[in-house]
């Protein structure tokens, strides 16, 4: 009988993919709100500073705007992956994990208070480097 | 185009769909509890891999989940052609899109979260369970509602 239910078990698994329980977690937003960051720095960068017209004052305040909003999510996106999703166990594997987060999180907020693209990529690099942990830990 | 012999599957009756019934998924596991009640982690299921398009609303897919590539079960919620309510308005599903959803929406990781799901990435339609035994038996249609 085992050797039937051997034969007949599936080699495929279908994901009914949940949200909360199953923790379903992706550092992907994370990234896309880093590089959204670094991209509002280099629009910044771009506006006129003499003369500016109405609409590139608008421009710029959306522009700041959108950058904290996005330095926000990144802090939102790493603390419920480092809290919620990293276990003692991978604490185990990378012991630097406790003070990557830490720094992300205070590179967001240097990123939400100054206009500095070096910060910017600074932060970029930094959450790359911290979803490349989170997907080895999957495999 | 030059058409090969394997273009061609021998043209015996369902030759077609025999051809790509062995090749293609058709006995899945089921992980996850969004489908939850009719379809539960454990579930063993078998797959019509025949299909050749979105089947009707209210059934039961297996797919490549957009974001991630891995093979996703939801129930078609809206076929191409129909209207879905979003927050950002109305949105109209394209000739090869359909809207896919869980049962348990509190939960569930769906459309609502990466948009239309392509006939590109339909793998089939669940028809049948067999097994746990106390749940054995095909896998019926449901109305859904679509949009969040």
């Amino acid at each position: 009988m085992p050797r039937v239910t051997s034969w007949l078990k599936p080699t495929t698994t279908v994901y009914a993919h949940c949200d909360i329980p199953c923790g379903i977690y992706d550092p992907h937003a994370a990234e896309l709100a880093a590089r959204t960051v670094a991209r509002m720095v280099e629009m910044i960068g771009k506006l006129p500073i003499e003369n500016p017209s109405v609409a590139d004052r608008a421009n710029l305040v959306r522009c700041i705007t959108i950058k904290e909003q996005h330095a926000e999510i990144v802090k939102h996106e790493i603390q419920v992956i480092w809290s919620d999703y990293f276990k003692a166990e991978h604490v185990e594997r990378y012991p630097d994990l406790h003070d990557r987060t830490w720094k992300i999180l205070k590179l967001a907020s240097k990123n939400k208070q100054n206009i500095d693209a070096a910060a910017a990529a600074e932060l970029e690099a930094a959450v790359k480097e911290f979803a490349d942990i989170f997907w080895s830990t999957k495999k | 185009m030059n058409e090969t012999p394997e273009d061609n599957p021998p043209a015996f009756p369902f030759a077609r769909e025999w051809h790509q019934a062995r090749r293609g998924t058709w006995r899945v596991a089921v992980a996850e509890d969004s489908m939850a009640p009719a379809l539960a982690p454990d579930d063993w299921l078998l797959i019509d891999p025949t299909c050749d398009r979105w089947p009707r609303r209210g059934s039961i897919v297996v797919f490549r989940e957009p974001d991630t590539d891995l093979l996703a079960i939801k129930r078609v919620a809206a076929r191409p052609g129909d209207r879905v309510r979003i927050a950002a308005g109305l949105l109209h599903l394209a000739a090869d899109e359909a809207w896919l959803l869980g049962d348990n929406a509190a939960v569930s990781l769906d459309s609502r979260r990466y948009g239309p799901v392509s006939l590109d990435d339909l793998v089939g339609r669940a028809w049948f369970r067999y097994s746990p035994a106390s749940r054995i038996g095909t896998i019926r249609r449901r109305a859904v509602k679509p949009g969040r």
